[in-house]
């Protein structure tokens, strides 16, 4: 393959994103009342198809598993969304639980990013087979990842909880250490 | 400026104009930037590379490539030191420190090489047999062999290179980068998908390299067009230095990148030496070539005997001649073409003697050369010791045998070529069929298992056409056509006839393990009759080279000696690796800090700064204890104790395992997993459980807190927190579908400390004015809600030290700030951080349980003496298993308290337990120690042990062996630290 590092970007940028707002949500997809609760709430309905996200205004919804998402929402805002959205789902078979504190997310970006994360991950990161809005949670290395590709530029998100952020950071440095010397 | 004898003036792909100098058994040598070592030494005129694994018999090169046998180094010393590379394929770099491996003192003396001459008293198998007489010989005997045998050392040091590992994924890979391979991955190129092409040479190419004339023929220019092509394509990637070592199923296959290898010790440092591909391909073609065979004809094992197609490489490739005066030996036409390239470089031919009395393409060319061919000949044995000086030819007779004089030719070269074997090893281990071919002589893919096609040699195809023309169809996914020509004519003469019957006439089939015509013969006699078993009994296709060169010869003498045709023999098992792989390869970067994921809590930075010694808790890192300057661990752990004794401690409880429970079911649910009741807590209120496995064995515990009428707030301890969520989403999702109930872990949502002692309360009630402290509005086994330092916190009155303690939960970020603020508030009452060994001392003078420690998987809740967590009247997780009859046995390990008659004396854990003074073995043990602490408040060890009986046997006095000596104790109430829990509700 070509060697896609240009003169002037960086191969690989590595960075730890600011806090962000952050709550685990359960409940029926095929119930139009969650639906509707969520997206009153969010902006957005939860995104029913696999390893998919949704953006809206007020945050990006991101599919977890069959009765699973994650919504991000801006940090302040968490205790308020999370209120607003047990009224939305009350009398319903639903969780909405404050996570932001125990997540954090690192994003990867430049030409380079796929190889970084092809060391660590199984899954194909290919910027074509993980199109914008695509999510999925693996290992990165050993560390259990949620992985989200946000939009359409070359910036992955890896989100891993708190207490791996030094190994994941750690090894990703490590991991990008060979195309960043070569710039 | 050349001081090489036997380079060439010109030609070849070595670079002229790069010099470098090496060293080979401390020798200064020079070659050239494009050499191998074996294409160095050989143009300096080194044939005397390395010594036989048994019988340390000189040996030189033999192959060109990955399936050399004999020409073994260690590369390198000190660290970076690598044993048993092939000198065949290491490639040449200013500096180069090479020694031969498995002789002492030198190769060219080798003490070891006495052993040649008693050769008769190590047949195959001799091993074996010094097993079975005489007795107790093999304890002698072992310690000689491992002398004697095994190859290059192994360095003592960590490795200082870096190593790599990589996934990758692909629609077509392709295996090896020859004329087959190179078409099949532009054909597949040109389709748009994406593509890898990954070869182990160094450039791609493969036999086209090492080809002088093409005539005509597609050649170097062939290969420089397709790969400038390939290159140009953003969908292909070309891996060269790759060898694809194993194929697995599901088409995820392995590959070898030596990335710096051939840079040497100076490589750059941040750039991997090798990096290991996971190679996951919707469909792989394998172009992986044939091997050349040697002939088994009597000594064909000295230096300077060679594979025909070897020494044409050496000669186009690397402008370095084998030999001046060569004797050929063959039973097919490949050979002939060595011969000419060989004769058009100034080599003498002295004779090609061919195995056939009529080859059916006769060799027009070397006869117009003027060569000397003997039909119906061959070289039935050498001369020369530590490099071949002559060779003898004879006829071969119809009948097998010998047929008229021997004739000596002097020669320093000898070539052999038993024709060619594909390489089917990654197509077998694959899960492919293979099929022998009687007009090629070879064994052929046969059926796939997996989306695999084979083109080129390793399909049987001989010219480079057809391999081009195979590599097309396979590349653009169509069945490749059937080979044109036939691989070679071969698979007649194994072996070749020797001189007379005499054992100096030894016959080699596998030269990296002194495997001989005869160890299969003897094999055989002694009933070894199936390939697999013959294998294991004269290692024949083991060792590094794994049957590359000699399977097949191998596989043809064991037919003869069975008299059974050879496909009926058919072959051992290919098993990866088809190369070896360093462990440095295997390992990658997870080596050194990020061997594994270290966890660590918001307060981490302050215990590091306090000076805390760390114990790993899984992944987590918890502090331990903090010693003051000049304190012991067990004056540290006695001081952190005795602060929560007598004033207040905190500690780090961030990582104990928390799931949020949610839902209508969920007090169901709770009922189900743990063995109470939990119908009647209370919003605001906490409740201690056990969980149980199938098997009523004790799993896991913890306090779980009502935080809602649906919703609950478990925990675990912290080594099961994900193996217990694991558990429990199995229950509902394959059990109880039927429950509605979300569980979702919030562990790392929370930092949470515990502060415990009789001073708890006033720290506390200094940091927050929303919760009201005393104890009447927040009574033991209560939560509450509010601010603690003005961050938003639950609080938790629970103990697990026996003293009146809180747990005070903040959203993770707030932890090391509100771990700072309860310091700073305790001051003056003392506080003092403890570490885990101070909880389980304080844990275990209350005699409480600690899952892992007391429990082992076969303890239950009534070994325990916890009986009265049991819930009569409902169903759980283990109940049915607890009233088996065995379960209910007093005589089974039961929880006690042991009190040693020596109150200085802190027994080992995990000591044994006797019933009475040992009188010497078998002893009867009844027990084992569990837990076992100095104790600072009672001043004097505890300890918690599992005991026959239990408590049935209290004030019994047992006793404890020890190193040299024995201990009593006397088994006693295991709460030995107010027994009546006074303290904790205060």
């Amino acid at each position: 393959m070509a060697d896609p590092t240009v003169r002037g970007v960086p191969a690989v940028t590595l960075a730890r994103c600011p806090p962000r707002g952050r709550i685990n949500l359960r409940g029926n997809c095929a119930d139009p009342a969650f639906r509707a609760g969520v997206a009153s709430t969010i902006g957005t309905e939860p995104p029913p198809a696999a390893n998919t996200s949704r953006s809206a205004g007020r945050g990006v919804i991101l599919w977890l598993g069959p009765d699973e998402w994650l919504a991000e929402v801006a940090p302040a805002a968490e205790t308020a969304f999370a209120a607003a959205l047990e009224d939305a789902l009350s009398g319903l078979h639903a969780s909405v639980v404050a996570v932001g504190d125990g997540l954090v997310t690192l994003s990867l970006s430049g030409p380079r990013s796929v190889d970084v994360l092809a060391k660590g991950m199984t899954l194909d990161v290919d910027p074509d087979r993980f199109p914008a809005g695509r999510c999925a949670r693996s290992l990165l290395a050993k560390a259990p990842v949620l992985l989200h590709r946000p939009g359409t530029e070359l910036l992955y998100e890896v989100t891993v909880a708190r207490s791996f952020s030094h190994y994941a950071l750690r090894w990703l440095h490590d991991a990008a250490l060979e195309y960043v010397q070569t710039l | 400026m050349t001081t090489q004898p036997y380079r060439l003036a010109e030609g070849g792909i070595v670079d002229r104009e790069r010099p470098l100098t090496f060293s080979f058994n401390g020798r200064r040598l020079t070659g050239f930037a494009g050499d191998t070592l074996a294409s160095a030494l050989l143009a300096n005129g080194v044939h005397l590379v390395g010594r036989s694994f048994k019988y340390h018999r000189p040996r030189g090169i033999l192959t060109a490539g990955t399936e050399e046998p004999n020409a073994l180094v260690q590369l390198e010393t000190g660290n970076r030191s690598t044993p048993n590379l092939k000198a065949t394929r290491v490639e040449l770099y200013d500096g180069l420190v090479a020694t031969s491996v498995n002789c002492w003192p030198g190769v060219s003396f080798d003490a070891s090489a006495l052993i040649d001459t008693a050769h008769r008293m190590v047949p195959a198998g001799f091993y074996y047999k010094t097993f079975m007489w005489p007795r107790g010989g093999w304890h002698v005997y072992e310690k000689l062999i491992r002398r004697m045998a095994g190859m290059g050392r192994a360095p003592e040091g960590p490795d200082p290179d870096r190593y790599d590992r990589v996934n990758a994924h692909c629609e077509v890979l392709v295996v090896g980068a020859g004329p087959a391979g190179l078409a099949a991955a532009r054909a597949a190129g040109r389709s748009g998908v994406r593509v890898i092409l990954a070869d182990e040479q160094p450039r791609p190419g493969g036999m086209l390299l090492n080809v002088a004339d093409t005539k005509g023929e597609p050649g170097a220019d062939w290969v420089g067009d397709t790969l400038s092509e390939l290159r140009s394509m953003p969908n292909v990637r070309v891996l060269t230095r790759t060898t694809v070592t194993g194929y697995f199923d599901h088409n995820f296959l392995v590959a070898v990148e030596r990335v710096t290898d051939h840079l040497g010790p100076d490589a750059p440092a941040h750039l991997p030496r090798q990096r290991l591909w996971r190679i996951r391909a919707a469909r792989v073609v394998l172009a992986t070539g044939a091997l050349e065979r040697p002939l088994t004809f009597a000594n064909n094992d000295r230096p300077g005997v060679m594979l025909a197609a070897a020494a044409r490489a050496y000669v186009n490739a690397f402008a370095a001649l084998p030999g001046r005066r060569a004797v050929v030996c063959t039973n097919d036409d490949s050979a002939y073409d060595a011969a000419l390239d060989l004769h058009r470089n100034g080599v003498e031919i002295a004779a090609i003697a061919d195995l056939r009395t009529d080859p059916a393409r006769p060799a027009a060319q070397a006869a117009a050369a003027g060569l000397n061919i003997l039909y119906g000949h061959a070289v039935v044995d050498t001369g020369g010791r530590r490099r071949v000086r002559s060779a003898h030819v004879a006829g071969i007779g119809s009948d097998g045998f010998l047929k008229g004089p021997v004739r000596a030719l002097q020669c320093d070269l000898v070539l052999m070529s038993g024709g060619w074997s594909p390489a089917v090893h990654l197509f077998s281990q694959s899960g492919g069929r293979l099929r022998y071919d009687d007009a090629l002589g070879a064994f052929l893919p046969d059926r796939a298992r997996q989306r695999v096609q084979c083109a080129g040699a390793v399909n049987g195809a001989a010219d480079t056409a057809s391999c081009i023309l195979q590599g097309q169809d396979a590349g653009s996914g169509d069945l490749p056509a059937a080979a044109s020509a036939a691989v070679a004519e071969a698979g007649s003469h194994w072996p070749i006839p020797a001189r007379n019957r005499s054992g100096e006439f030894r016959r080699f089939v596998d030269f990296q393990n002194d495997v001989t015509t005869a160890d299969i013969a003897l094999a055989v006699a002694e009933g070894y009759q199936s390939v697999e078993h013959l294998k294991r009994y004269t290692t024949l296709g083991m060792g590094t080279e794994q049957g590359k060169t000699g399977n097949v010869p191998g596989i043809a003498v064991l037919a003869g000696s069975l008299g059974a045709p050879l496909p009926a023999v058919g072959t051992t098992t290919f098993r990866p690796p088809y190369d070896p792989v360093t462990f440095g390869a295997i390992a990658g970067r997870d080596v050194g800090p990020l061997a594994d994921p270290v966890r660590e809590t918001p307060m981490h930075a302050w215990h590091v700064k306090a000076g805390a010694v760390f114990e790993d808790v899984g992944q987590w890192k918890r502090p331990f204890y903090y010693p003051l300057a000049g304190e012991t661990k067990r004056d540290a752990v006695v001081r952190e104790c005795l602060a929560v004794r007598n004033a207040v401690g905190l500690m780090d409880a961030t990582t104990l395992g928390k799931i949020v429970v949610s839902g209508r079911g969920a007090v169901a649910f709770l009922n189900r997993v743990y063995t109470n009741a939990w119908d009647d807590l209370e919003v605001g209120r906490c409740r201690y459980g056990l969980m149980l496995g199938e098997d009523g064995m004790v799993l896991d515990d913890g306090v779980t807190a009502r935080l809602a009428t649906n919703q609950f707030l478990m925990t675990t301890t912290t080594g099961n927190a994900s193996r217990v969520l694991a558990w429990l989403e199995e229950w509902l999702q394959t059990e109880w579908p039927d429950l509605d109930v979300y569980l979702t872990s919030v562990t790392e949502q929370f930092a949470t400390v515990a502060l415990a002692g009789p001073k708890a309360r006033a720290v506390l009630s200094g940091l927050t004015s929303d919760i009201d402290v005393t104890t009447g509005a927040f009574p033991f086994m209560s939560w509450r809600s509010g601010h603690v330092a003005g961050f938003p916190a639950r609080v938790f009155r629970i103990s697990y030290s026996g003293e009146l303690a809180y747990e005070i939960s903040v959203p993770a970020a707030h932890g090391l700030n509100l771990w700072a603020a309860l310091s700073r508030q305790g001051e003056d009452h003392g506080i003092t951080p403890f570490g885990t060994e101070a909880m389980h001392v304080l844990r275990a003078e209350k005699g409480y349980l600690m899952v892992g420690q007391e429990t082992d998987g076969t303890v239950t809740p009534i070994d325990l003496g916890m009986q009265w967590i049991l819930k009569k009247r409902k169903d759980y997780i283990g109940r049915r298993s607890l009233a088996r009859s065995a379960m209910l046995d007093p005589m089974r390990k039961r929880l006690v308290g042991l009190r040693t008659e020596d109150p200085d004396l802190v027994l080992p854990e995990g000591a044994q337990i006797l019933p009475t003074a040992p009188y010497g073995p078998p002893e009867t043990m009844v027990g084992h120690v569990t837990s076992s602490y100095w104790s600072g408040v009672l001043r004097r060890s505890v300890a918690l042990a599992l005991v026959k009986g239990g408590r049935d046997r209290e004030t019994t006095t047992v006793h404890v062996p020890l190193d040299g000596r024995t201990a009593r104790a006397e088994i006693c109430d295991p709460r030995f630290y107010d027994p009546d829990g006074a303290r904790l509700r205060g």
